[in-house]
């Protein structure tokens, strides 16, 4: 077993994802280390959401193997696979919360589901994630419809967090959102890292995401717009190269990243003068 | 002429392609449910409220439907048979009607469109807005935790709300007959029970078993795998209404020949109709 097997979180080995007659993913090699946090950038449609959906086993890939820990994840049994699996934490772009069930019970679910924990624990941990991510306990009872986007990410990120995960998989965790929230997700993905000693996949088409809580960046190019030969990683490195790039593709896309955010940071901060 | 018959054979073949690949994908998904099923009955937490809408809920629609065809078969078999001069036989042809046919099928239609629908649209809903895949992220089994107590519901209750519809088209149908179209009403009654054996209740009931599952499993088997949008919501609703009821009718031909030879097999002395 290789050093990078041993402290690798997940494992991602030569991946190839084809939906139909749509190339998504080809010949991929990830490796995210334990406590590392990785972003994955790239243009839309390149195949970004679905590269973190394979690492955690929501979507299978076409070819190629993905390691947990260490272990070969479709070689496991179903039960070490479950065990595995609950050392995961989601956050989805739309946080996907149970629109049926209340705030409390959308936190509680993974809890309640895993059937090891007592009513009074459950309810222990769910006030106590809650209290992590900034929300006070009257929004127990609410109902998702009842929350603004941004809080809705943070119930989200209560209830990714309630079974104490080992990775955590960020879905775009700052679309759709101000500045002013961004930077909220982005401390608590950043606290989140540091509280709770987790590995953390990121991605997003953030620029200042990036800059807050990355050690480590990929980019990945659409398959369409890829030669035969070419490789679907055109950058993996720190997030200092990344900013200082010479790659005129990558720059582009990074520069035009960093410029959206500032836009949209000057529109808020005028917007709350006025 | 020789392209348009490779064109005409294509799409046939496409058609009949995607037709063997549905009825694969369903029946792969019926063997999962069943699978969950034997190894683990859903908790009452979560059966209960799925319960109450398929059952509690359909109630009213269930009541409106059962009385409205007792009423209508009242009516158009008095027109035939007064002509017989048999109208007093009235309590017969509509108890049989009901409970071996036209019961079980139209509840079932209706619960098609009431339960069946907005299963799929739930579903199709909680898959466009990933809560599907949150279930699974969060160490659940979709299936487990979303199908097998719709199933189940289905199972249990559109039996009992045909059973319902029966008694309630029975009833409206002697109401309507006894005082509207001044039918006696010991004869109904007496006419009733003499032609209806337990055999067709029991027939009626067992369609209906079978009615509820396909509506379950078609209904779930859309909303999981809808395409994405409000598009793709609207079209795994409308497509488990129409599957469904041709499952429902198609499924009403094959066990009425079934049950009817089934019945001769065992009875060979009955008198055939």
């Amino acid at each position: 077993m290789s050093d990078a097997t041993l402290t690798a979180a997940i494992q991602l080995e030569h991946i190839f994802c084809r939906f139909r007659y749509q190339e998504v993913l080809r010949d991929l090699n990830i490796t995210i280390r334990r406590a590392e946090s990785l972003a994955i950038i790239g243009e839309s449609g390149c195949g970004k959401s679905v590269t973190m959906k394979i690492m955690m086993q929501l979507l299978h890939p076409t070819a190629g193997g993905v390691s947990w820990f260490g272990r070969d994840a479709t070689q496991l049994s179903k039960r070490d696979w479950q065990a595995t699996r609950l050392k995961f934490g989601y956050l989805f772009q739309g946080a996907a919360l149970f629109d049926s069930l209340n705030i409390f019970e959308n936190v509680a679910f993974g809890l309640q589901e895993s059937g090891s924990f007592t009513d009074e624990q459950i309810h222990q941990i769910v006030m106590q994630r809650l209290d992590d991510v900034g929300l006070s306990s009257d929004v127990a009872e609410k109902h998702p419809s009842e929350l603004s986007g941004g809080m809705q990410k943070r119930v989200g990120l209560a209830r990714a967090l309630a079974l104490d995960p080992e990775v955590m998989f960020y879905d775009e965790p700052t679309t759709g959102l101000d500045p002013i929230t961004s930077r909220r997700i982005d401390d608590l993905i950043d606290s989140v890292k540091h509280q709770h000693n987790v590995s953390s996949i990121v991605v997003t088409h953030d620029m200042r995401t990036v800059e807050r809580v990355a050690d480590r960046v990929v980019m990945l190019a659409p398959c369409h717009q890829l030669g035969p030969e070419d490789p679907q990683i055109i950058f993996e490195g720190s997030v200092d190269d990344l900013f200082n790039t010479t790659d005129p593709q990558i720059s582009e896309f990074v520069n035009g990243g960093v410029l959206k955010s500032l836009g949209e940071a000057h529109t808020t901060q005028n917007h709350s003068a006025a | 002429m020789q392209a348009a018959a490779i064109q005409f054979t294509t799409g046939v073949g496409r058609i009949l392609t995607g037709l063997v690949q549905d009825a694969g994908a369903l029946a792969i998904f019926f063997a999962s449910i069943l699978g969950r099923l034997f190894t683990g009955l859903p908790r009452r937490r979560i059966l209960a409220p799925i319960l109450h809408e398929v059952g509690v809920r359909s109630v009213p629609v269930v009541l409106i439907t059962g009385g409205f065809i007792g009423m209508v078969l009242a009516v158009q078999a008095h027109t035939q048979f007064k002509i017989m001069h048999m109208e007093s036989r009235l309590g017969a042809i509509i108890t049989m009607t009901l409970v071996s046919e036209l019961g079980p099928v139209l509840a079932a239609t209706m619960l098609a469109g009431r339960v069946g629908s907005a299963m799929a649209a739930e579903l199709a809903t909680m898959r466009v807005t990933e809560q599907i895949s949150a279930i699974s992220a969060l160490g659940s089994d979709p299936v487990r935790y979303l199908v097998v107590p719709r199933f189940v519901a289905c199972v249990l209750l559109i039996p009992l709300l045909t059973a319902f519809a029966d008694a309630v088209g029975i009833f409206s149908g002697w109401a309507f007959s006894t005082q509207v179209l001044k039918i006696n009403s010991y004869q109904y009654w007496a006419h009733a029970i003499d032609f209806v054996t337990a055999w067709d209740i029991m027939a009626g009931l067992m369609k209906s078993i079978f009615f509820g599952s396909s509506i379950a499993i078609i209904a779930c088997h859309r909303g999981f795998h809808c395409d994405s949008g409000a598009e793709g919501v609207g079209r795994a609703a409308t497509q488990s209404f129409v599957l469904s009821f041709i499952a429902i009718l198609a499924l009403d031909f094959l066990l009425t020949v079934l049950l009817n030879t089934s019945y001769y097999l065992i009875w060979p002395q009955a008198v055939s109709l």
